[in-house]
């Protein structure tokens, strides 16, 4: 479908893509790991055709409508249904099926109570809920996802992840740029770590046997969480929510515990 | 043709919600008013003079629109019309659209002021020529502007200080490209590349009526050269891409 010949990137004399060859089949959904900066949102620009490679080529085996959503979705002076319209008429869809599609998606991701807002003052998982929904007006050839669920809340997570296996499921393809373990897990049939330029095959087992626990605490006293658990953490009404691996539930709630917080309910992701 | 339609619509919704369009539309009343502000005036003159002034704010216009959209979302459009060239033709029809705007009110402020005035303003009775002569004259100049800000894109020359600058620098030449030349024959082989304003309005001034053949001749000449930045911008962006 999408063939990369031998890319290399550099950017001020610096390679961050380095020789990198792979093929990509319809209806693969490939995830791409890495530290930040890496390279991750230049491969799939380039894939994308956004971004020139220093060297090598991307062949396509025909034309692909690409939808994409970016990382950090922009602000703007129009509001955010404006915006999901102008959008959704460029595809080509009929009025009255893009305002069922629009009212339809906003619905699902609780973002009716803000379609009339102007996006300029729309935080930054409300930015990125538009972001999800341009994407999904249409369904894509190949859908480019950067970071899809920053600053996105849980339950709108588990949409979101619904609604890509239906895209899989129809023979999109998936291309993601990702840091979360358990959305590559829920979405991801392969996964590629992208290393100093270099693009490897993870093995996969070592993330899919992983089990996510969200654990909500309750807390009336301003507590604080500990540090090193403040990555997996997300305020709600009344308390908070951890996501965390199987293996750390224990110590997770002795230390929150501890910390004054008071356990209110602990659920395996799968189940949710 | 559709998707051409509604990426134009949606420019013209982000382009009036940006308030960029605020201070060129102020400059350019303010100083049609002061133009018009004196009676009586030639009709060729002042009409002539006017594509000169839309030819400045049109540069200006195409160097404050690029900011308007997003790098983001421009990449996410370019995607979703599945071209490139697609979507920076539609923001050269769009360009265009203000030109002819911009025209619309070059022409309409002056005649609204003779009407007002009890038809003392202009030299003499307007006629079809008029309009006609003065508005492809306007939207020529107009276009060429616009597509001389737009030619240094922030993606093209990443400094904006240094696509300002040459910017200035190409507007100001193509102002004064015929005192240049007068002065220093010589740079005719330089500065043919540089868009012919200043001669086309030559062409067309000092009559007391609009020369349709030198109108047309001028016209197309303007439009050929702002074809070629136009072309020069889109291919030079799709090389550089993002």
């Amino acid at each position: 479908m999408i063939t990369l010949d031998n890319i290399v990137k550099e950017y001020n004399q610096k390679i961050v893509l380095h020789d990198i060859s792979m093929i990509i089949e319809q209806g693969q959904s490939i995830a791409f790991t890495g530290h930040n900066g890496c390279g991750k949102s230049t491969l799939l620009k380039i894939i994308a055709g956004l971004v020139q490679p220093t060297k090598g080529n991307v062949n396509y085996e025909r034309s692909f409508l690409f939808h994409y959503v970016p990382e950090h979705f922009p602000q703007m002076q129009l509001t955010a249904e404006k915006y999901l319209f102008s959008q959704g008429k460029m595809e080509g869809i009929e009025e009255i099926e893009l305002k069922k599609r629009i009212q339809s998606l906003s619905q699902d991701f609780f973002f009716q109570s803000m379609l009339k807002t102007p996006m300029k003052r729309l935080s930054k998982g409300s930015l990125q809920k538009v972001g999800v929904i341009q994407a999904l007006l249409k369904e894509p050839d190949i859908l480019l996802l950067d970071e899809p669920l920053s600053g996105q809340d849980i339950a709108s997570q588990q949409v979101f992840i619904d609604k890509i296996n239906v895209l899989r499921k129809n023979g999109v393809v998936i291309l993601m740029s990702c840091h979360e373990p358990y959305l590559i897990d829920a979405i991801s049939d392969c996964v590629y770590q992208l290393d100093a330029g270099l693009l490897t095959l993870v093995n996969q087992r070592n993330i899919k046997e992983k089990t996510w626990y969200v654990l909500k605490f309750t807390n009336g006293n301003q507590c604080s969480v500990p540090e090193r658990w403040k990555g997996h953490l997300q305020y709600v009404e009344n308390g908070c929510i951890l996501r965390v691996e199987e293996k750390d539930c224990n110590i997770v709630s002795m230390e929150m515990l501890q910390a004054g917080w008071n356990l209110r309910g602990m659920m395996n992701e799968s189940d949710m | 043709m559709k998707a051409i339609c509604e990426m134009i619509k949606y420019q013209y919704k982000q382009y009036m919600m940006s308030a960029k369009w605020v201070m060129p539309l102020i400059v350019l009343l303010g100083t049609l008013g002061m133009m018009y502000s004196m009676a009586p005036v030639e009709i060729v003159d002042s009409f002539s003079i006017t594509g000169i002034f839309l030819f400045v704010i049109m540069v200006w216009v195409g160097k404050t629109i690029q900011e308007v959209e997003p790098e983001v979302s421009e990449q996410v459009m370019i995607l979703r019309l599945k071209s490139e060239r697609k979507y920076y033709l539609c923001h050269i029809i769009f360009m265009m659209c203000i030109c002819v705007v911009v025209t619309g009110i070059s022409i309409v402020v002056p005649v609204f002021i003779h009407i007002w005035s009890g038809n003392v303003l202009l030299s003499r009775q307007l006629v079809w020529s008029d309009f006609v002569g003065g508005g492809l004259l306007m939207i020529a100049c107009s276009f060429i502007g616009g597509m001389v800000g737009e030619l240094f894109h922030i993606r093209v020359i990443k400094n904006r200080n240094v696509g300002i600058g040459l910017t200035f620098f190409i507007a100001l030449l193509a102002v004064c490209r015929n005192g240049v030349i007068a002065k220093f024959a010589t740079m005719k082989y330089i500065l043919w590349v540089i868009p012919p304003i200043s001669d086309v309005i030559s062409w067309v001034t000092n009559e007391s009526y609009f020369n349709m053949g030198e109108v047309m001749r001028g016209f197309i000449l303007l439009l050929i050269y702002g074809a070629v930045m136009a072309v020069m911008k889109v291919e030079l962006l799709r090389r550089v891409k993002f």
